[in-house]
């Protein structure tokens, strides 16, 4: 498994979102957990910030003004074929089609907004424990 | 827990959250203005009030604000289904503006009393052009598009506001906070089954006296797993006169 991000293990975190204040809460509760976070709120800001920084963990909201966090996501994979980060996205709803949405896009964990500190550090957890169970069923 | 240096800055954030969610609120209200005296197309200012309650939504439960969520959850679904071209819309939703404005001024409490900040506002129950405006709410915990609006319009029709909740964790969190009258879950969902649901709802002190009912197209079995007095709903052919009958079982009509 890759140097993954785990809380108080630091790790760099890109956190994608079109709401400011969204971006501000999610720095300050990751920061405070030890990570390293960058944030971006447009895809074209993502896109710059991956390719320089290489986050292993991308934190993806699912409407992202105009675009669509899964698209986003799938160009991620397709663009930056070395980088694999731990993909969790940040979503108002969780039904079934947005789960398969998540999942065909490549993401390995779902987090519902309004979330709280601990909610947020819980779906990243699982998100990273998603990702390693992946990672050990691939020939 | 957050630690310290994380509540001061939830505590920055929160404050800041209250002055852009009143700009936000300001911003929309303007918008209604311009609707309402045909300056702006009624669908974009509609998608435009929409997209400013589903940021207030995101961004209320994560700074202290659960009521303003809730307000703005229903904002939602009230535009996405009353006719805007009723007499009263534009007012309506200016209700739903001052109720966020008033739970952001603090007059209306942000965590607590969710009853409070939902009491008396509008909803999208719409029967020959009436608007009711009856007491009783139902949370309807499904998935399915078409089923949706099949049981809100036969909800809607015997008076009950409705809302619908296709994620089961968010209508646990949403049931648990509210309280509404009565539950309608859907038994195949995904992360949570209905059933679970219901044996959820009524098994914690808070949320018991919702009424429940339970609608499926599985075997009858799954009845004899429920809490005593939830109701199986059959989906097919019959479901009006199925639905008519839970509600009877449960007394609510």
């Amino acid at each position: 498994m890759s140097q993954v991000a785990q809380p108080g293990k630091g790790g760099v975190v890109l956190a994608v979102d079109d709401d400011k204040l969204i971006r501000q809460l999610i720095s300050a509760i990751l920061e405070t957990a030890g990570y390293t976070v960058f944030t971006a709120g447009s895809r074209e800001q993502a896109f710059k910030t991956l390719g320089v920084m290489k986050p292993t963990l991308l934190l993806l909201d699912v409407e992202l003004g105009q675009d669509n966090g899964y698209d986003i996501c799938r160009d991620i994979r397709q663009t930056f074929p070395n980088l694999d980060p731990v993909i969790v996205f940040v979503t108002s709803r969780r039904t079934k089609d947005d789960v398969k949405a998540a999942l065909d896009a490549g993401g390995h964990y779902f987090i519902v907004k309004p979330f709280s500190p601990e909610g947020l550090l819980d779906a990243i957890s699982k998100a990273v424990i998603a990702r390693h169970r992946q990672t050990r069923q691939s020939p | 827990m957050p630690t310290p240096a994380m509540e001061d800055i939830l505590k920055r954030l929160s404050a800041e959250f209250v002055v852009a969610g009143t700009e936000s609120v300001q911003d929309a209200e303007k918008v209604v203005e311009a609707a309402s005296t045909g300056k702006r197309p009624a669908q974009d200012a509609i998608r435009e009030i929409a997209r400013i309650a589903h940021s207030l939504k995101g961004q209320g439960g994560a700074f202290g604000f659960m009521n303003l969520t809730l307000v703005a959850h229903r904002l939602e679904d009230f535009l996405l289904n009353v006719d805007s071209t009723r007499s009263d819309f534009w007012a309506d939703v200016l209700r739903y503006l001052d109720r966020v404005s008033r739970i952001l001024d603090g007059e209306i409490p942000g965590e607590r009393d969710a009853e409070k900040a939902l009491a008396d506002l509008p909803v999208a129950a719409l029967f020959d052009g009436v608007l009711d405006r009856q007491d009783i709410e139902v949370v309807l915990a499904s998935e399915g598009a078409t089923q949706n609006r099949v049981i809100r319009s036969e909800l809607e029709a015997c008076g009950f506001r409705v809302t619908v909740i296709p994620s089961t964790p968010e209508a646990l969190a949403y049931v648990s906070r509210v309280r509404p009258r009565l539950l309608i879950a859907s038994a195949v969902m995904p992360v949570i089954t209905g059933a679970d649901l219901v044996r959820a709802i009524r098994a914690m002190v808070a949320t018991k006296d919702v009424m429940c009912i339970l609608a499926t197209s599985g075997s009858e079995a799954i009845a004899d797993s429920l809490p005593k007095g939830v109701p199986v709903v059959r989906k097919g052919r019959n479901f009006s006169a199925d639905i008519a009958g839970a509600l009877q079982q449960v007394g609510l009509v």
